[in-house]
């Protein structure tokens, strides 16, 4: 079952003002997404979707249009001062690039250390104390203080980027494709800790990413997000079994086979073109466009249909349609 | 040394080819006495992570390093019977382009931002194919829409800028494709992409090679796309071929720890949700470092005292599979029980 809710988006629109050309564009269009205490929820979609748009709001680096941020009972977007401040620490962004968010010219120490000081703790000893504790807890050496961001692989350096996010001991970390630019064989490191942080601490995680199989097996909750709105949500198991929205079906048989003999006589949906542009959606169901099982219907608003329990799909035809098998 | 079973002259023939770098610093071998081949209508993926050299092998030899890097480059690189190693950088500039034609990953970066798409493509054919620049933009033409870009004729006007990444990369084959090259070198095409574009390049990669009869080396991290393209798969880690051979022999028969370690980190829709992620311990080698033994020891779970004795040669692995190579000495302890 679901556990509390520790955040609650409700309905938020985050929308930009294109500088040249004086168009509205609707990055995030509407969207509702909720995080337990300790979950993993996980919001995938392909670049241009919004995925990003709605962690970066969340944290307030970007401005929202309108909806709520409640967190803890509390809406972020009518806080001020220090209750602000207070609320905005317990919430952590991890960036993609490890490469680009850490300076060059600061020990890894001293990266920690700041993020310490920001977080109020005066005494500096006991940030002494605290940085050895924080670089224990995402799996590095003591010794690892000293040396600079350069001289660490991109692995080292998204494990320093957890530290320095831990170090404001927060209840929720918002990862934006935090193992995307990562060697494949180091990604499940750093995917294991974010398993073994919501185990040993109870650290809740909204993992955006564009890569379903990682999201699949991380988290408990998935949001399929497209074209700034919501596709389809559900429980990983359900949503992964029984895809109910043709995008979510379309993702899913992307995801390549390792095995050469089953890519051969795999049949996958091939969606046509790109996603279209946010300035000007198409009306209705915003996948209409490059759905192939759409008809006239589709240009009316989708109904949220229930699939089952949490299992909700934003189609016309939900449940009817199936462009392709699951696999298993 | 690799002999080529059967079959005429490959189009491509590396043999021992070591790159070595230097910086003001340090230097470094990203590639370490490589040897492979690449026949008429194969498709050859080099899969490797980063830092483990497969960029340098494909680009050095056709003088594409990053400016201001001195290199020493041994071994010969033959392409259909010429070695472009030795040859001058009158010839190489036929080659490339012409003989070889190279997609780049990011496609942004090798499109000139302020020149139209039309005229880069036709640049390619004026210059390769030595048509007039009225028959090169109508070739131009005729490419963009082989690459399925909807609308060609009026995106001959347009710029880079006005499209999205997946047109882009069509771009950028159609750019690879103008001189009508024999090899395409593709350096990881797809990973800027989104899934579901990736599908759509691959399935193009796939057609045009057969459309045109080319051979294609891929250089990518991402094994799923590799499944589903190569007919041949080299796993390079250090600076070296830790495997190759056939798609078959490699993915489903693969005997190097490395290219296990690898497929298994590859995040797949059977493994049980919740459960923990399968990757490899450590990370990679710093290649300015000397390296005794096999480069993958640190990261093995199956090393033996002998990995530490010098680097392991290349030899056949166990099966009925005669191009199928490894170089592991803990391979090569079974394959000797196996003998016995």
């Amino acid at each position: 079952m679901m556990p509390g809710p520790l955040i609650d988006i409700v309905d938020l629109k985050t929308h930009f003002r294109d500088r040249r050309t004086g168009a509205e564009v609707k990055a995030c269009d509407g969207v509702t997404v909720s995080i337990g205490e300790g979950e993993i929820v996980g919001l995938v979609g392909e670049s241009g979707c919004g995925k990003s748009t709605l962690g970066r709001t969340v944290v307030g680096l970007e401005r929202p249009s309108s909806g709520k941020i409640i967190f803890r009972g509390e809406d972020l977007l009518s806080l001020r001062g220090r209750r602000l401040a207070e609320s905005r620490r317990q919430v952590q962004y991890i960036f993609q690039d490890p490469y680009s968010s850490l300076s060059t010219r600061q020990t890894i120490g001293q990266a920690i250390d700041e993020a310490l000081v920001i977080n109020g703790e005066k005494n500096a000893k006991a940030r002494q104390k605290r940085i050895e504790e924080l670089l224990a807890a995402v799996g590095l050496p003591t010794q690892i203080m000293d040396r600079y961001s350069r001289e660490m692989s991109g692995g080292q350096r998204q494990r320093v980027c957890i530290a320095r996010a831990l170090a404001a001991n927060p209840k929720v970390l918002i990862c934006d494709e935090p193992v995307s630019s990562l060697d494949v064989s180091i990604r499940a490191q750093i995917m294991n800790l974010f398993l073994q942080l919501r185990d040993e601490m109870g650290m809740a995680c909204l993992l955006i990413a564009h890569d379903l199989a990682v999201v699949r097996q991380a988290a408990q909750r998935v949001y399929v997000m497209y074209l700034g709105r919501l596709m389809e949500i559900g429980e990983s198991r359900a949503l992964y079994d029984r895809p109910s929205h043709p995008y979510t079906q379309a993702l899913l048989s992307a995801i390549p086979d390792t095995d050469p003999k089953q890519e051969r006589v795999r049949q996958r949906i091939m969606l046509n073109g790109d996603v279209p542009s946010p300035v000007n959606p198409p009306t209705g169901c915003r996948f209409r466009t490059r759905c192939t099982a759409a008809q006239a219907v589709c240009e009316t608003p989708p109904p949220a249909k229930v699939m089952g329990p949490g299992h909700i799909a934003a189609c016309h035809f939900a449940g009817e349609v199936n462009l392709a098998p699951a696999r298993h | 040394m690799i002999q080529t079973v059967g079959s005429a002259t490959p189009i491509l023939d590396v043999r021992n080819l070591t790159v070595t770098l230097h910086t003001p610093k340090t230097s470094v071998r990203p590639v370490d006495r490589v040897s492979y081949t690449v026949n008429e209508g194969e498709i050859l993926a080099i899969v490797g992570e980063s830092g483990s050299g497969k960029t340098i092998l494909n680009l050095a030899p056709l003088g594409l390093l990053p400016a201001g890097v001195d290199s020493d480059i041994e071994g010969s690189v033959r392409f259909e019977g010429q070695d472009v190693l030795t040859s001058g950088e009158d010839k190489l500039r036929a080659v490339r382009g012409g003989g070889i034609g190279v997609i780049f990953q990011d496609p942004l970066s090798a499109l000139n931002p302020v020149r139209k798409i039309g005229r880069q493509i036709a640049e390619v054919a004026e210059e390769h194919l030595k048509l007039t620049p009225r028959a090169a933009e109508q070739r131009a033409g005729e490419l963009l829409s082989l690459v399925g870009l909807p609308d060609p004729l009026s995106r001959l006007q347009q710029y880079p800028h006005e499209l999205s990444g997946g047109q882009r990369q069509r771009v950028g084959i159609a750019m690879s494709i103008a001189g009508e090259p024999r090899l395409l070198i593709a350096d990881e095409p797809t990973t800027a992409l989104d899934v579901t574009v990736q599908a759509q390049i691959v399935s193009l990669l796939k057609d045009l090679q057969r459309r045109l009869k080319m051979a294609i080396v891929m250089i990518t991290h991402d094994i799923g796309v590799v499944s589903g393209m190569a007919t041949k798969v080299a796993v390079m880690y250090a600076g070296r071929l830790a495997e190759i051979g056939s798609v078959d022999d490699v993915l489903t028969r693969s005997v190097h720890p490395y290219t296990l370690g690898l497929l298994n980190s590859v995040p797949t829709l059977k493994a049980p949700i919740g459960s923990r992620f399968s990757g490899l311990p450590g990370s990679p080698p710093d290649l300015s470092r000397r390296i005794d033994g096999c480069a993958f020891m640190p990261r093995c779970s199956q090393a033996i005292p002998n990995c530490e004795r010098g680097r392991p040669p290349l030899v056949h692995a166990p099966g009925d599979s005669p191009e199928h190579l490894a170089a592991c000495p803990v391979v090569m302890n079974k394959l000797a029980d196996e003998l016995a």
